[in-house]
Formats: structure tokens, C-alpha cells, sequence
């Protein structure tokens, strides 16, 4: 069933190392700023890169009001969640009246409480304690922060953690549109979130992925990525149900195309295929042609191969459109989010839709030659877009490519 | 809504604590169980100390050396049980079908045993000394993209994640992944492996079997049991192809079972307590199976039931509240008495369901003594029961409050 | 066995259990035999892998990607810079 109902979007809420609230992220957006520092939030001595994009750390306090009485057992990552969802679900106008049964709930994430999980392994090791703390340990898996919101916020319909690596929260706006189309949920609280932690940290560091200074997206001296951690969540439902109780939608999510590279667990296929592929199925199940893409939110990480193969995989969908179609990639401003990545970047692409400009790509001083396309360095533009693509890729060789539209 | 494609199942791929298919069939119907002590960690002077362990298999007869050498032991066994599922499917993988065929692995925790490893690294060499090698294998899909690799799929690729029912859910994101039309074909289930950390963590939250009362040092697993007193962990793979009715039958499978759909919902819960009865649930996931193909002709169910006083007790009101009336005609067994409680027991169980349908039989609930009197359900209790089987329901429920009931039905 | 006999064998070892090689033996493996174009079937990742297992088991630092290449060259090649870089110190 290729074509379901319209699916809007009419929540936003986020907390990422740039903002902590959707405005704030749209201002900044539209100035460039980049938000990669110094790490505080663990010890990097002995690490090559000592950077990345970190949430301030007011912004990591267990908030009040809905969750608080689980104050003491919230992962970082559990706040952040917390945070984006309280924003997002307020802007909508939910709960309202809508059943908890017919609000579902698809949260993307791959590391979940692994913060704090290090700290209790590390007390173990070194005989500081003989027992798992339990605060730890509840907080710990990955699907942990779905639990905490589905409780928090009386969700009750369909609920999902998805972890798919650097695409986690872009499949979960996948699931979302989905359970819309086969009338599983009226309302669909969709997103990701990701909190710094030493092993990612650490595993990046040891495959030389890190760049020792902000990363520098397609840029021709890039060097690598730089980690950044937060959440957002988008409140996707039907147009229908969206005008039945009056909610305003900030753009319309369209469709996603998903795919595998079965190439290899880390690099990607060096002609993109699987890229390709997602961008395909995406155009396809949207009803659009590539020419009526205005804007990609690219994946963009900074390291060289990914900028490559995705600009030759754009390439590739798009033509003679490719050197003129603008495509930026906010990991310049707000670091690699890996499993809120997906939905930090789809926000951005609703607010460039909804708002009229195209969010630069921060630190982009020398476009590399060899992406030929409008990389909107440095400097957002206003631009009146009609449809936008958000790609994500993410190790296993995971591509994930979303269609949103303006509303 | 236009009535949707239906989805059915072709073929099965299990490794688990009984063994692979076809012992692990004949093995669960003798009511045989895969409890071994603990000898390859420390676990303490004091029980528990005993888990489902995969012992006897073999991934090199299912997987190129050149491939095993990076992957990790939780991959492996979701890679072989895809290959013995597409095998047993008979699924001739031209680059054609390769492209639509998709994969969805679901798991509570994956590669935990190299993930303690990387970190155990971290913390005591410190970061120069990290391991690159083993950074790859902790992201939760390195299981599904190894299964991508090795197989050449290159169709939607979904790894999820929740807890106990992380099988279950990665079965119905399997079905909504094909009825979307996004592919003709998807290999789905999940999988888990006892780690030390896993084991340790549970330990200390209470969670486990502390030993058989007169019994000391034997722990037990026996759902709905009036004296059981807490899971054995268990670990392995399951997966099952999933194909488009039509698509099946174009090249002639024969299918085991129709995935009619499935109900879902969240019970209101504690992160990470085993939920509540509620009166909500079963209301909302009956009126989900009622518009289901076969919801009224249920003749067996494969619970979700895992020997924890909470879940059982959670299990058997839902379960009563979800059937109604027909809640005495259908009956109950679960696969945790025999395997244990691990985030893909969910898939093992609803390839469980699809050989019942198949063979006209459910295996037993073999270590069950003294039934809970406060469980009004029919349960198989005795030896292995044969009756006609029209339709199975496998209902999986877990900690943090997500319930998934699928239904299968004669093909 | 002289030393460089003896380190060449436990580099093979290390290669062996370090990169997980299947159904390799020390003797299946020739000194002169290049250790990252095809022959054992690694990749950068292994290269970066054996960085570490140089510097954890020899105290070995390789700083950068072009020592590495000289210094995988071969078993022995590595053998002859971990005897120089032994020597040095």
C-alpha cells in the first residue's frame, strides 16, 4: 500500500548542545553557530580528540513535572528524552483528548544508559562495589528511555525502540508514518536520544574516525567526526486527525526508503549503492521526482569517505540538478548525534521548510571538489522550500532517507 | 483501509540451548530443557548459578571462516539461524529478490559480553589501548547488518529493542514492513546471549531463580507454577521468513503458518518492573485481534510466562482478560521452562507456535508441578498435547510494560 | 631458536589470537608474506587493531599510517622494527 493518508507533523521539541528548546535550535541554525567543545561530562585524557558537542549541563537536570518521581534512576539520555518530548507533546496540544491507547510511541537510541553503565563496571573492576547499582542498571538498556517515556506521559498505544546505528531515529520516523498508514496509533511520539558516553567516545577514537578539530563536513581538509549527544521529538499523526482537533502542523512527513549496504559492517559501499537505493525507495514512495527536492539534510559526518560516497551517491539520484541542488549537513554545529542524529536532523529540515532557509554547513571553509554540489557553507540563505530529503547512515551498513514537505 | 496483503511464514532457522531445528522441535516436545551450571565466569559462592546455555552448534558449518573471524558469538547465531531459515525456506536469492529482502532482528542487549570486553579494556589500559576491532560489533544491528553481509540483503534492515519482548516486536515491525509494501520478503525474529555482566545485573536486581525450595543450589525455571520463585536466563536465535502470500506461493513454498497480524499495547509500568494487571490492555489488544483472520478460533498459546512471580501472575489476567470467554478452550505453554527468559525468547516462541500449527501439537510446560491456583488458564501441563489447531496466539509482555500478541493461523 | 626466530614466532602468535584468524597456524603463515594485501584477507580496521597489540605487547608505539605500512609489510618486517625500536630504547 504505496500511498496511505497525509502524515503531518505537529510537535517539536529538542535538546541538543546548541539549544535547549526548538526556537533556540532554529536561531542558531540560522547563524551558524557551532557548538563544538571541549568534553566535560568524562575524563578524555589519553584520547586523541578531546572535543565534541556537548549538552550544557543545565540542560542534563532531571527536569520537573511529568517523570520527576524517577528522578534519581534517569540516564542522561532519559533527560533529554524527557526534555524534547515535554516540548514537542506541549506544542502539540497533547495529550488533549486522544485516548493513551491510540498515541504510540517510536524512539530511536544506541546507547541508551551506557554513561552511567561505565561508571558502575568501572567500580566494579577496580572492587569499589560488588553489586550492580540498581539506578544504573534500570537505566541502562537502550530501550530504557522509551520505558521512562511511555510512563512519564501515560503513553499507552504501540511503542518501539529502534537502533540502527547512526539511523536509529530516522527509522523511527519510519515506524511512525507506518503505524499512521495501518491506523495502529492516531498519534505517533517519534525521535531519538543519544548521550555522550566513553565508548563511543573511546570506539571512535580507536578507529582514527575522531577529528581534533570541529568536524569540518565536506570540506577538503576534513578530517573526521565530531560526537554531539541530545534528543528530538516530533508528534506525527494523520492531517486529518491533526484538523479534527485543530493542531497546527509544522510540515508533512511524507515517506522514508530504508536499505542495506551488505558491504561492510563500518565503511560504506564505495558507489553508494545502499544510499542510492534509500534515496530511491524514499523519492518513490513519496510520489516525487528528484527534481522536486529543493533541500537535502545530508548525513554528512566530516570523515572522508562518508562525505564522498554520500555526495556521489546524490549525485547519482540527481543528475545535472546535483551541482545546483543545496544540501548541508548541521553536524558541523551540532556534532554527530548517532542514534538522534536521524531526528536532530529531520527538525532541522522541518524548521528550513517551515521557516524558509537553508541551515549551513558550519566550518565548511573548502568545499571539496570532488562533492560538486551547493554545500551552503558557513552562511544560511532564505530560500522558499517546498520538499526536502533527510539521509542517515549508520554502521551495519544501514541508509535511511526521509521525504518531508513543507505543510 | 483496502484490505491488506497477507503475510505467511516459510521458513524457520533456530539455535538455541535444545539445539537447532529439527532437534530442538523434538527436544522441547519431550520436555527436555538446556539449564547448565555456570563454568566459564565466575558467578560467586552463593546461587544462582545455572542458565540456558547454546552449546553444540556450530558456526562454521553455517558461516565462511574469513566472515566469523570479526563477528561476535551473539551475530553468529543470528547469522546461522538466517541461513538455516532461508534454507529452510527454499528461497532462491537471485540479486532480484536479494534487494527486497529485508531483515529485522530484535534483542534486549545483543553483543554484551564484548561490549564488557571493549570496556573492561577502556577502563583498565586506558583509550590508546581500546580495542578498534571490537568497536564495530557493539552497535545493537551489528547482527543484522552481518546478516545483510553474509547473505547479500539489501532490502529494509531494522534492528529493535524491548526488552523481553524484543522478539515479539521485531516479528510485528517485520509484518508492517511487508504489508507497507516495503519488501516481499523479510527474515525476522531475535536473539540474546548470557554475558557475565547480564548475569551478574540480574542477580543483583532479584530477578533470578535462587534455587528450588529443598533443593539448594538447583535453580528452576516453571511458569505459572504455584512455588516458582524467579527466571533462569537463557540465551540463542531464532528467525523466520516472512513472505508476502502471494510472493510464496508464485514460487511454490509451502508455508507453516499465515502471520494473521498482530495486537499491541503499553501497560501503564515502572521502567524496567514487570507490568501490572490491567483492565485496559486486554480490552484494547482484544478489539485489535477481533479484526484479525482467526482471532476467534485460538486453540493454543505460547505465553510469555517466565517463572518471575510478577509476569505469571501478570500473564494469566491479561491473558483471561484477552481471550473472554474462549479463555478455557485454549491452551497455554511456554518456552522459558525449557530455554529461559532471554530478548528474543519472543521470536523462539512464535516459531514454536508455527511447527505446532504445522504438526498439530504443543509441547508442555515439563517442569510444571503445582499449578497457580490463581491462574484460570488451560495450561499444558502433562505430556505433549495433540488437537486440532486452527490458530496460535504467542503473547509476550515485559519489563517497562510493551505487550505484543501475534497471531498465527493455519496457512 | 635464536631471538629473531622466537619473536617472529610470537608476532605470528599474536597475529593469530589478536585478529581471530580461522584455521591459521604460526607455520601457515611465511615470514616474507605481506600481511595486509590479500594473503590473510585483513583490513584497516585489523591494521588498526595490530597498532594496539604492537604497543600493548612490545610497548611499541607506530605513530603514524606510513611507519605502519613498513612495519606490516611483512613478519618480517615488523620483526626488523621492533628490533630496532628495542635497540633504540
Amino acid at each position: 500500500m504505496p500511498s496511505g493518508p497525509q502524515v503531518v507533523v505537529t510537535g517539536l521539541g529538542t535538546v541538543n548542545a546548541l539549544a535547549g528548546s526548538v526556537h533556540e535550535f532554529a536561531t542558531a541554525l540560522r547563524a551558524g553557530t557551532c557548538a563544538i567543545g571541549p568534553v566535560t561530562v568524562f575524563d578524555t585524557t589519553g584520547y586523541r580528540s578531546r572535543i565534541a558537542a556537548e549538552v550544557p549541563h543545565e540542560l542534563a537536570e532531571a527536569p520537573s513535572g511529568p517523570g520527576a518521581a524517577l528522578r534519581r534512576r534517569l540516564s542522561r539520555s532519559d533527560v533529554f528524552a524527557l526534555r524534547a518530548a515535554a516540548e514537542a507533546l506541549a506544542d502539540a496540544g497533547l495529550p488533549g483528548d486522544v485516548a493513551p491507547e491510540r498515541i504510540g510511541l517510536a524512539l530511536g537510541g544506541t546507547t541508551g544508559g551506557m554513561l552511567r553503565g561505565e561508571a558502575s563496571l568501572r567500580a566494579r573492576i577496580q572492587g569499589t562495589r560488588d553489586r550492580y547499582p540498581s539506578a544504573a542498571v534500570v537505566g541502562a538498556p537502550i530501550s530504557a528511555s522509551a520505558d521512562v517515556l511511555a510512563d512519564a506521559f501515560d503513553v499507552a498505544g504501540p511503542r518501539l525502540s529502534l537502533s540502527t546505528a547512526c539511523s536509529s531515529s530516522a527509522n523511527a520516523l519510519g515506524a511512525a508514518l507506518d503505524w499512521i498508514a495501518l491506523g495502529r496509533a492516531d498519534v505517533v511520539v517519534a525521535g531519538g536520544t543519544e548521550s555522550l558516553c566513553r565508548m563511543t567516545f573511546a570506539g571512535f577514537n580507536a578507529l582514527h574516525a575522531l577529528s581534533l578539530e570541529p568536524c569540518r563536513p565536506f570540506d577538503r581538509g576534513r578530517s573526521g567526526l565530531s560526537l554531539g549527544e541530545g534528543a528530538a521529538i516530533l508528534v506525527v499523526e494523520s492531517a486529518e486527525h491533526a484538523a479534527r482537533r485543530g493542531a497546527r502542523a509544522h510540515a508533512e512527513l511524507l515517506a522514508y526508503g530504508n536499505s542495506a549496504d551488505a558491504h561492510h559492517l563500518t565503511a560504506p559501499h564505495p558507489e553508494g549503492t545502499g544510499a542510492i537505493l534509500a534515496m530511491r525507495r524514499a523519492l518513490e514512495r513519496a510520489g516525487l521526482e528528484p527534481d522536486a527536492i529543493d533541500y537535502i539534510n545530508a548525513h554528512g559526518t566530516g570523515t572522508p569517505l562518508n562525505d564522498a560516497v554520500e555526495a556521489a551517491a546524490i549525485a547519482a539520484v540527481f543528475g545535472d540538478a546535483a551541482p545546483h541542488l543545496a544540501v548541508s549537513s548541521t553536524k558541523g554545529a551540532v556534532g554527530h548525534t548517532l542514534g538522534a542524529a536521524g531526528a536532530i536532523e529531520a527538525l532541522a529540515t522541518i524548521l528550513a521548510l517551515r521557516d524558509g532557509f537553508l541551515p549551513p554547513t558550519v566550518n565548511l571553509d573548502d568545499p571539496d571538489p570532488a562533492c560538486l554540489l551547493d554545500l551552503v557553507p558557513r552562511t544560511s540563505r532564505p530560500a522558499a522550500l517546498r520538499y526536502a530529503l533527510s539521509n542517515s547512515y549508520g554502521f551495519g551498513g544501514n541508509n535511511t532517507s526521509v521525504v518531508l514537505g513543507h505543510a | 483501509m483496502r484490505e491488506l496483503p497477507r503475510v505467511v511464514v516459510t521458513g524457520l532457522g533456530v539455535v538455541s540451548p535444545l539445539g537447532t531445528l529439527p532437534r530442538f522441535w523434538e527436544e522441547l516436545r519431550a520436555g527436555a530443557n538446556g539449564f547448565v551450571p555456570i563454568d566459564w565466569f565466575d558467578v560467586g559462592a552463593a546461587p544462582p548459578a545455572t542458565v540456558a546455555r547454546v552449546r553444540d552448534w556450530q558456526p562454521k558449518d553455517h558461516i565462511k571462516p574469513a566472515a566469523l573471524r570479526r563477528m561476535d558469538r551473539f551475530s553468529q547465531m543470528v547469522v546461522g539461524a538466517c541461513r538455516m531459515a532461508l534454507a529452510d525456506a527454499r528461497l532462491e536469492l537471485t540479486p532480484a529478490r536479494a534487494e527486497e529482502t529485508g531483515v529485522v532482528v530484535g534483542a534486549a542487549y545483543g553483543n554484551l559480553s564484548e561490549t564488557e570486553a571493549f570496556l573492561r579494556g577502556l577502563i583498565v589500559k586506558g583509550p590508546a589501548l581500546a580495542n578498534p576491532m571490537l568497536f564495530p560489533n557493539l552497535v545493537l544491528n551489528a547482527a543484522a547488518g552481518y546478516v545483510a553481509i553474509e547473505l547479500g540483503l539489501r532490502g529494509p534492515n531494522f534492528t529493535v529493542c524491548r526488552n523481553e519482548t524484543s522478539g515479539e516486536a521485531a516479528v510485528a515491525l517485520a509484518y508492517d514492513t511487508i504489508v507497507c509494501g516495503h519488501a516481499d520478503v523479510v527474515v525476522a525474529g531475535g536473539g540474546d546471549e548470557v554475558s557475565p555482566v547480564l548475569f551478574h545485573v540480574n542477580k543483583d536486581l532479584g530477578t533470578l531463580s535462587p534455587g528450588r525450595r529443598g533443593a539448594a543450589g538447583h535453580e528452576w525455571s516453571s511458569p505459572f507454577d504455584r512455588d516458582r520463585n524467579g527466571m533462569i536466563l537463557g540465551e540463542g536465535a531464532a528467525m523466520l521468513v516472512l513472505e508476502r502470500e502471494e510472493h510464496a506461493r508464485a514460487r511454490g513454498a509451502a508455508p507453516y503458518a499465515e502471520l494473521a497480524g498482530y495486537a499491541t499495547c503499553t501497560v501503564p509500568s515502572k521502567p524496567h518492573l514487570w507490568p501490572r494487571p490491567s483492565a485496559a490492555a486486554p480490552r484494547v489488544m482484544a478489539a485489535q485481534l477481533r479484526a484479525l483472520r482467526g482471532a476467534d478460533e485460538i486453540d493454543a498459546i505460547v505465553s510469555c510466562a517466565n517463572s518471575t512471580r510478577d509476569l505469571d501472575a501478570f500473564e494469566a489476567a491479561h491473558l483471561a482478560g484477552l481471550l473472554g470467554e474462549s479463555a478455557g478452550r485454549a491452551l497455554v505453554t511456554s518456552v522459558k521452562g525449557a530455554v529461559g527468559e532471554f530478548g528474543g525468547s519472543g521470536a523462539l516462541g512464535t516459531a514454536v507456535a508455527a511447527l505446532a500449527l504445522r504438526d498439530g501439537l504443543l509441547p508442555p510446560l515439563a517442569a510444571l508441578q503445582r499449578p497457580d491456583p490463581a491462574c484460570t488458564l488451560r495450561l499444558a501441563s502433562a505430556e505433549v498435547a495433540t488437537l486440532p489447531m486452527r490458530a496460535a496466539l504467542v503473547s509476550g509482555s515485559a519489563r517497562g510494560g510493551a505487550c505484543t500478541a501475534l497471531l498465527l493461523r493455519q496457512p | 631458536m635464536t631471538d629473531t626466530q622466537d619473536l617472529k614466532q610470537r608476532l605470528k602468535e599474536l597475529l593469530i589470537t589478536g585478529l581471530r584468524l580461522q584455521d591459521v597456524a604460526p607455520a601457515g603463515i611465511a615470514d616474507d608474506q605481506p600481511i595486509f594485501v590479500e594473503g590473510l584477507g585483513l583490513d584497516s580496521i585489523d591494521a588498526l587493531e595490530l597498532v594496539v597489540l604492537i604497543e600493548e605487547h612490545f610497548g611499541i608505539a607506530i605513530p603514524d599510517e606510513e611507519v605502519g605500512k613498513k612495519a606490516f609489510a611483512s613478519i618480517n618486517a615488523l620483526a626488523e622494527f621492533i628490533a630496532a625500536e628495542q635497540s633504540r630504547a
